[in-house]
């Protein structure tokens, strides 16, 4: 009976957990396998890893996504291509080869870091629902949906993390976001 | 609607970074549509497990409710051998049928949209547009494409350039990346003769990059 009862609440919190990080992770896949079946076999797999493993873990956002940078480097093994994954290629923008790109590639730092730092998020929905409008381009009724909030909400809710990220890059100073534009 | 306007300043921002991955909404309603479906799939494969280790506690404490005398050692090796069994058919389910086929890459070249601190977003996309052109004049329609997206699709090279003021003309910069290495195997850097006009020097880079890849074992 207890064991049910442990068994039922793990499931009762991997179906949250599913819920919550679900269209950020296969978003995520997406993005880098380019292919919607291959990107949601590999989501399954992710999940999988991370049902076996809920108990252990604490910051499941970062956690679903080391997994899933992992099964993408599965993937391409599989695949059997000695190619790179996409992510390789992107961070060759940070490559500091060419000169001119110097300033592009501090400031592209500059903002991943801004937009990676958990202290402009009060809880992991915003941070999800950052992802899901700024990175994935949802709009604020699909990501709203998503997380049980309503278009408005999402809105409001996107709005203040902007706000507060546009201050973090203030006080980097990165005055002008017209600049950087 | 573009984009800035959608999310405001800082869509737009992370987009011009390379910091975005935009999915197109046919992707967005298909993850949507999908999301049970892929919640189900997990719940079998997890629960499956579960289940074969339920059946087999069940058998066990039925043979010890009917009272037949089956020794320790004899139970054990059978759970082991059940076990065995399980874990076999559990792997031959889940197994693929055979690998998947390699994926080839294309002889293709996906050039991103150069990059400039002193000119705008345009002339940057003008560049990438005029190497593009000139790639394809030269190695024939569908050779290179401009990227549309994060990815690199299966292009055996990428192109990353950055074009910047001079003295009343402008300088491109062109990198080219092995999609397979991941090295830079390609540099160079040409002289517009006036801004915005970027045509002659793509022209002068394909040129340059025909006489490198003459060098290679490309069947194009």
């Amino acid at each position: 009976m207890t064991r049910y009862m442990i068994r039922s609440k793990k499931e009762r919190e991997f179906r949250e957990c599913y819920a919550l990080h679900y269209p950020a992770v296969l978003g995520y896949l997406v993005s880098k396998v380019g292919s919607i079946d291959d990107a949601e076999d590999i989501c399954q797999e992710v999940f999988i890893r991370l049902y076996g493993n809920l108990e252990k873990v604490r910051d499941r956002r970062s956690w679903l996504m080391t997994a899933a940078r992992f099964e993408i480097t599965n993937y391409f093994n599989k695949k059997a291509t000695a190619r790179s994954d996409a992510a390789d290629i992107d961070d060759h923008q940070d490559d500091p080869g060419l000169a001119a790109q110097d300033s592009f590639a501090e400031n592209r730092i500059i903002i991943r870091d801004v937009i990676e730092d958990p202290a402009n998020y009060e809880d992991e929905k915003e941070r999800i629902l950052f992802d899901l409008i700024a990175i994935y381009q949802f709009s604020y009724k699909e990501a709203g949906r998503y997380l049980d909030l309503t278009r408005w909400q999402a809105e409001y809710k996107y709005r203040r993390i902007e706000k507060r990220i546009l201050a973090r890059l203030n006080e980097k100073g990165i005055k002008e976001l017209g600049d950087l534009l | 609607m573009s984009k800035i306007e959608k999310n405001g300043s800082l869509g737009g921002l992370l987009g011009q970074y390379g910091l975005d991955a935009p999915l197109s909404p046919e992707i967005r309603a298909r993850m949507a549509g999908d999301y049970d479906l892929v919640y189900r799939k997990i719940s079998e494969k997890t629960v499956r497990p579960a289940l074969i280790a339920a059946l087999a506690a069940w058998i066990f404490f039925l043979v010890k409710k009917a009272g037949i005398p089956v020794p320790l050692a004899k139970m054990t090796a059978a759970a082991a051998v059940t076990a065995s069994v399980c874990a076999g058919a559990y792997i031959a389910m889940n197994a693929p049928m055979s690998t998947p086929p390699a994926q080839e890459i294309a002889q293709t070249v996906t050039i991103r949209p150069f990059v400039s601190r002193s000119l705008d977003a345009k002339a940057g996309v003008a560049c990438a547009e005029a190497l593009r052109q000139a790639l394809d004049d030269t190695y024939g329609r569908g050779f290179s494409r401009l990227a549309s997206g994060p990815g690199m699709g299966n292009s055996r090279w990428a192109v990353f350039g950055a074009v910047e003021k001079s003295a009343g003309s402008a300088v491109m910069i062109v990198k080219i990346v092995d999609a397979r290495t991941s090295r830079t195997v390609f540099m160079t850097e040409e002289k517009c003769a006036a801004q915005g006009d970027c045509d002659s020097a793509a022209g002068r880079v394909v040129k340059k990059f025909a006489g490198w890849k003459g060098k290679t074992k490309s069947p194009r």
